[in-house]
C-alpha cells in the first residue's frame, strides 16, 4: 500500500471496520447488561411477572378459599413425634392439629367443649387411643418472666411428656402458610402480585408518555404555551387524589379500573415538571441548535434529543414511583376505595397482617418482602437504566 | 408597566401571606386555653405525701369521640367518656341502680309517676345542681333545632312531661308503667348539663373547651387534644369526691388496635377495649388481665325487603341458613361471642322470668349452616344452585373485623349456595347515610342495647323508626309494638313475643352473634367498673402496687 490515495480493495475495507455499528438501543443494552445490579434487578423484575403469571399452577388453592379449621397456620410447623407413627402440631391458640406424610396432609384435631378445660387451662383429644393433653397453663407465667425462650406448653401424650418441639418441618399444604380466614398465602401472594403490578405498570406508563410528552412540549414551545399548560398542570396537582377517586368511585364504582385511573390522572403532573424543566435547560445547549440549523422537525428534536438527555432524571422519578404506586393501591383499598375484597394486593395482605403481628409475623413478612424485593429491583433497573440510556456516557 | 405593576402586586401579596400565616398562630384552639391550667398538676404531688402511689390512669378510648357532649352523644366511645365526667339521677354501681345526684325518689302506685328529691350536689364551678338543670336540659334534648340523634329515646321510656316542681325536687310523669325506665336515667342522654356552659358552644363544642365546660361527676377535663388525648382531673366539688382515689386519668386517642396493645403490654397504658381478634387467643392463654365480659348487643346483617332479590322472603331466610354462626364465633371473632338466632340478646327477661330470646326461639335457624333447607329454599326462590342470582353487594363500614366477618360469610354463601356475592365497604359516616336511605341490598348492623328489655331491639323495626334498615313494614307489627308500650306486665310481654315473631318469621335480618366486650386493665387497678351497659366508670377505682 504505497499510495495512501489509492482506492481500497473491497478486502481491505472490511478490515478497518472492526467495530460494527451500533444503535442507541443496542449501545444502551450492551451498557446494561455489563451493570450486575441492574441485571439482577432485571432478573428479579422478571422473576416476580413469571410468578403473577403462573404462580398459581403450584398451589391447589384459590386466592378465595376458605378453610376457617386451618386459620393461621405457619409455613414451618414445629412439631411433636410422640411415636407410633404419630406427628402433631400445636397451634399458637393451643389447638392440635395431626400432620402425615411430612406436613403433606393437616387434620385438625375435633376438640368438643367438654374437653376444653379454661379454668386449668387444658385442651384434652383422644387418638388412636392416646390420651392427649396441651396443657398451656405456664403461658402466664413465661409471659410475666419476659423470656422470650421460656415454656410456654407442654404436651402430655399418656404419661409422657413433651416441652420441646421434635423438629420442624415444612407445610407441604400451604406453602407460606395461612391468614385468619384459613387461606393458603401463596395463592393470595400470586393474585396480589398481579393486581400490585399491574397497578405499578399503568400508574408508570401513563406516568411516562402523558408526563414526558406534556413537559416536553412544554418546555420546548415555551413562552405563553408554556405558562398556560404549567398552570393547567398546578391546577390538577392542587386536587388531593382522594377528592379524585372519591368521585370517580361514584361515577365507574370501586374496582381496579377506578384505581387506575385515579392514579394515572394525576400522577403524571410530577413527571411533567421534572421534564419540563429539564428541557428548558437542555434545549439552549449547542446541540439542539445544530439539530434545527440542519432543519429537524421538533417532534424530532424533541424524541432524539431533548427526551433522550433528560432521562436520567425521568427514569429516577419513574422507579420511585412504582412502589409509590403499590402503597396509594394499599391505601384505598384499605379505605374501601381499591379492590374489593377477597381480592387481595400485596399492601391489603400486607394491612391485614399487621393486627396479628405479634403472633403471626409471617403473614406480614411475606407481602412486605414481596413489595421490597420489587421496590429494590425497580431502583436496580432504573439506576442501570439511567446511565445506559445517558447519551453523554455513549463511547 | 403592567408587569412592574403585577410584580409589585405578587410581592405584596407574599409579604402579606406571611404575615396571615403568623397571625393564625396565636390563634389556634384550645392550646392556649390549656396552659394555665397546666400549673395545677404540677402543685398536686406536692399535697399527697411522696410515699403513695400516683393516682394516675392511662386509659386508652380508641380514637377522638364524636362528642362528649351528653345530650348529643349516640356513641359509645363518647359514652364512656361521658359516664366518667357526668351524672345522672341514678348511677349503676356493680350492676345495682344507685340515687346519685336524686338522693330518692318515689313512684306512684300506678307507676306513672316518679318524683326525684335532689341531693346537696354541686357543679365542679361550685352551683349547687338544682332540677331545674334538669328540666333544661332533658328539653334541650328534645328540642329539634338541638338534632340530638338520640332524642327518640325519650319516646322509647314513655316519658310523658317533666318537670322542675322546686330547687330539689324533679317529677317525671310517664304514658305507661316502664320497668326500665329508671335505668335509664343512668343512660347520658338523661344527664343533665348547664345552660350558661352550653351557651359558650351549643354544637357540643363547650364539653371539649376545658374552660367552658363544667361537670357534675368524678372527673373534670383539664386539656383537649383533638386526636391525641383528653386528660381528665378529679372534680373536687363531686358531691362524694372523697371516695375518688384517681387524681388524674389521661384518655389517649390511639385508634390502631395493634399498637394500642403494644402500648399495654409495654406499661404506658392501664386499661383499654377490644384488643386485636388474631390475639385473642394468646391473650386468653397468657394473660390474666385480659377480660371477655357478656354484651348486651347483638351483631347482624340487614336485609333490604325493596330491593331484589331481598324482597323474597324465601331467598332471605336461605341466605340466613346457609351462615355458619358457630364457626364465625370460634375461628372468625374469638372473642368468646354467642351464635345469635334472633335479634334480641340473651340479656332481658319476660315478666316470668324466662329469658326471653331463648322463649323466642331460633325460626328454623340453628348455630350451624343448614345447607340443604337452604339450597331447596333457593331453589323455590327461583334460583336453583344460585343459578340466575342477581349480583347482589355486602356493605360494612371500613374495619379490619367487620371486613374479616364478611368474607367469611361470602365464602359460606359461595361455598353453600353458590352465589357470588360483592364486598364493599364504606366510611362509617357514608355507610350510616347510605343504610339509613336504604342504598343496599344487604349491609351490617349492630345494636347495643340501651336498657335491659326486648323493646330495646323490637322498636327498631316499626314502619317509621330510622332504625328500620331493611325496610320492612307492617301495620300489625306497629300496632303491636305500640300497644305493648303501655300494656302492663304479661300482657305486654305476650305482645312482645307476638310481634318479635311476626318479624323474625321474615328473615328481614341475619342475625349473627351476640357481642361480647373484650377489656384489659392493669392488676393494679382495682375498683374499676364496667356497667350492664358495657360503659367504663372509674369514679371509684383506684392505683395500687
Amino acid at each position: 500500500m504505497s499510495n495512501k490515495w489509492d482506492k481500497l480493495s473491497k478486502q481491505e475495507t472490511m478490515k478497518e471496520s472492526i467495530r460494527p455499528s451500533l444503535t442507541y438501543w443496542q449501545d444502551a443494552w450492551r451498557r446494561l447488561k455489563k451493570n450486575v445490579l441492574s441485571m439482577l434487578g432485571l432478573g428479579v423484575i422478571l422473576l416476580l411477572i413469571l410468578y403473577a403469571g403462573f404462580g398459581n399452577a403450584f398451589t391447589d388453592w384459590r386466592y378465595s378459599d376458605q378453610k376457617l379449621d386451618m386459620s393461621n397456620l405457619p409455613p414451618k410447623l414445629e412439631v411433636f413425634d410422640v411415636g407410633d407413627g404419630i406427628t402433631l402440631y400445636v397451634h399458637k391458640e393451643y389447638t392440635l392439629y395431626q400432620i402425615k406424610d411430612n406436613g403433606k396432609i393437616i387434620e385438625k384435631l375435633e376438640l368438643p367443649t367438654a374437653n376444653k378445660d379454661m379454668l386449668k387451662k387444658q385442651n384434652h383429644y383422644t387418638l388412636e387411643g392416646k390420651n392427649i393433653t396441651v396443657d398451656y397453663s405456664f403461658a402466664a407465667k413465661a409471659k410475666k418472666s419476659n423470656d422470650p425462650n421460656a415454656i410456654k406448653f407442654q404436651l402430655l401424650v399418656d404419661d409422657k411428656v413433651y416441652t420441646v418441639p421434635t423438629s420442624k418441618i415444612g407445610n407441604g399444604v400451604y406453602r407460606f402458610g395461612t391468614d385468619g380466614l384459613g387461606r393458603d398465602l401463596f395463592a393470595r401472594l400470586v393474585y396480589g402480585a398481579r393486581i400490585s403490578l399491574l397497578i405499578a405498570f399503568i400508574a408508570t406508563m401513563v406516568q411516562f408518555f402523558i408526563g414526558v410528552l406534556y413537559g416536553g412540549i412544554s418546555g420546548y414551545i415555551g413562552g405563553k404555551v408554556d405558562n398556560v399548560m404549567m398552570r393547567i398542570v398546578d391546577i390538577i396537582s392542587t386536587v388531593p387524589l382522594l377528592l379524585y377517586v372519591i368521585m370517580l368511585m361514584v361515577v365507574i364504582g370501586p374496582g381496579l379500573k377506578t384505581i387506575c385511573i385515579a392514579l394515572g390522572s394525576v400522577y403524571w403532573v410530577n413527571m411533567a415538571r421534572i421534564v419540563r424543566g429539564q428541557v428548558l435547560s437542555i434545549k439552549e445547549q449547542e446541540f439542539v441548535l445544530a439539530a434545527r440549523t440542519i432543519g429537524a422537525s421538533t417532534w424530532r428534536i424533541m424524541v432524539r434529543h431533548l427526551i433522550p438527555n433528560a432521562l436520567g432524571p425521568i427514569i429516577v422519578s419513574l422507579a420511585m414511583m412504582i412502589p409509590s404506586a403499590i402503597f396509594t393501591e394499599a391505601f384505598l383499598s384499605f379505605i374501601g376505595l381499591g379492590v374489593n375484597a377477597p381480592m387481595a394486593s400485596w399492601g391489603t395482605l400486607a394491612n391485614d397482617a399487621v393486627p396479628g403481628l405479634r403472633s403471626y409475623a409471617y403473614q406480614l413478612m411475606y407481602p412486605s418482602l414481596f413489595i421490597s424485593l420489587t421496590v429494590l429491583a425497580f431502583n436496580f433497573l432504573g439506576d442501570g437504566l439511567r446511565d445506559a440510556l445517558d447519551p453523554r456516557l455513549r463511547k | 408597566m403592567f408587569k412592574r405593576n403585577l410584580a409589585l402586586l405578587l410581592v405584596v401579596m407574599l409579604v402579606a401571606s406571611m404575615f396571615i400565616g403568623c397571625g393564625s398562630k396565636p390563634a389556634e384552639p384550645t392550646e392556649p386555653a390549656a396552659t394555665p391550667t397546666d400549673a395545677t398538676p404540677a402543685a398536686e404531688p406536692a399535697a399527697t405525701p411522696a410515699a403513695e402511689v400516683e393516682q394516675v390512669l392511662y386509659w386508652n378510648i380508641s380514637g377522638e369521640p364524636k362528642t362528649i357532649d351528653p345530650g348529643l352523644n349516640a356513641a359509645s366511645d363518647g359514652g364512656h367518656v361521658i359516664n366518667n365526667m357526668f351524672e345522672g339521677l341514678m348511677r349503676e354501681i356493680n350492676g345495682k341502680l344507685e340515687p346519685a345526684i336524686a338522693e330518692s325518689y318515689t313512684m306512684s302506685e300506678d307507676g306513672l309517676v316518679y318524683t326525684f328529691k335532689l341531693r346537696d350536689a354541686k357543679w365542679s364551678d361550685g352551683q349547687a345542681i338544682t332540677a331545674q338543670n334538669f328540666e333544661w336540659s332533658w328539653n334541650r334534648v328534645l328540642a329539634e333545632e338541638t338534632a340530638s340523634e338520640y332524642a327518640w329515646i325519650f319516646d322509647e321510656a314513655n316519658v310523658d312531661s317533666f318537670k322542675a316542681i322546686d330547687e330539689k325536687t324533679f317529677e317525671v310523669t310517664l304514658k305507661a308503667p316502664t320497668p326500665y325506665f329508671l335505668g335509664l336515667t343512668a343512660f347520658y342522654t338523661f344527664f343533665p348539663v348547664r345552660e350558661d356552659a352550653v351557651a359558650k358552644g351549643a354544637d357540643g363544642a363547650w364539653a371539649i373547651d376545658p374552660a367552658a365546660s363544667i361537670v357534675n361527676g368524678p372527673f373534670m377535663l383539664e386539656s383537649y387534644i383533638g386526636g391525641d388525648r383528653l386528660v381528665l382531673v378529679k372534680n373536687p366539688n363531686y358531691w362524694q369526691a372523697d371516695k375518688v382515689k384517681l387524681e388524674r386519668i389521661e384518655a389517649l386517642m390511639i385508634v390502631e388496635a395493634s399498637t394500642y396493645l403494644t402500648a399495654y403490654e409495654s406499661g404506658s397504658i392501664d386499661a383499654l377495649l377490644t384488643p386485636p381478634t388474631e390475639e385473642i387467643p394468646r391473650l386468653i392463654a397468657e394473660d390474666p388481665t385480659f377480660y371477655i365480659l357478656p354484651q348486651d348487643g347483638t351483631y347482624y346483617y340487614s336485609l333490604n325487603t325493596e330491593k331484589v332479590p331481598m324482597d323474597n322472603i324465601n331467598v332471605r331466610k336461605a341466605l340466613s341458613l346457609a351462615i355458619d354462626r358457630k364457626a364465625i364465633c370460634e375461628t372468625v371473632t374469638k372473642g368468646g361471642q354467642v351464635p345469635a338466632l334472633n335479634m334480641v340478646s340473651p340479656a332481658s327477661y319476660d315478666a316470668d322470668g324466662n329469658l326471653f330470646s331463648e322463649k323466642l326461639g331460633g325460626f328454623g335457624l340453628a348455630e350451624t349452616a343448614q345447607i340443604e333447607e337452604a339450597q331447596a329454599l333457593l331453589a323455590e326462590a327461583g334460583y336453583p344452585n344460585g343459578e340466575g342470582f342477581p349480583k347482589v353487594e355486602l356493605m360494612y363500614n371500613t374495619s379490619e373485623g367487620h371486613k374479616q366477618i364478611a368474607e367469611a360469610i361470602q365464602e359460606m354463601w359461595k361455598q353453600n349456595l353458590n352465589i357470588d356475592i360483592t364486598l364493599t365497604n364504606q366510611e362509617w359516616a357514608v355507610f350510616q347515610d347510605t343504610r339509613r336511605e336504604g342504598n343496599y341490598e344487604i349491609a351490617r348492623a349492630g345494636w347495643l342495647g340501651d336498657y335491659s328489655d326486648p323493646m330495646t331491639y323490637l322498636g327498631m323495626f316499626l314502619s317509621e323508626s330510622p332504625m328500620n334498615y331493611p325496610r320492612w313494614k307492617s301495620p300489625e307489627y306497629d300496632a303491636l309494638i305500640e300497644s305493648a308500650r303501655t300494656a302492663p306486665g304479661q300482657e305486654r310481654f305476650e305482645m312482645l313475643y307476638k310481634a318479635a315473631s311476626l318479624m323474625e318469621e321474615q328473615y328481614v335480618n341475619i342475625p349473627v352473634y351476640t357481642y361480647t366486650n373484650t377489656l384489659m386493665v392493669k392488676e393494679k387497678v382495682v375498683g374499676w367498673e364496667m356497667t350492664t351497659r358495657s360503659t367504663w366508670f372509674f369514679g371509684f377505682a383506684e392505683i395500687t402496687e
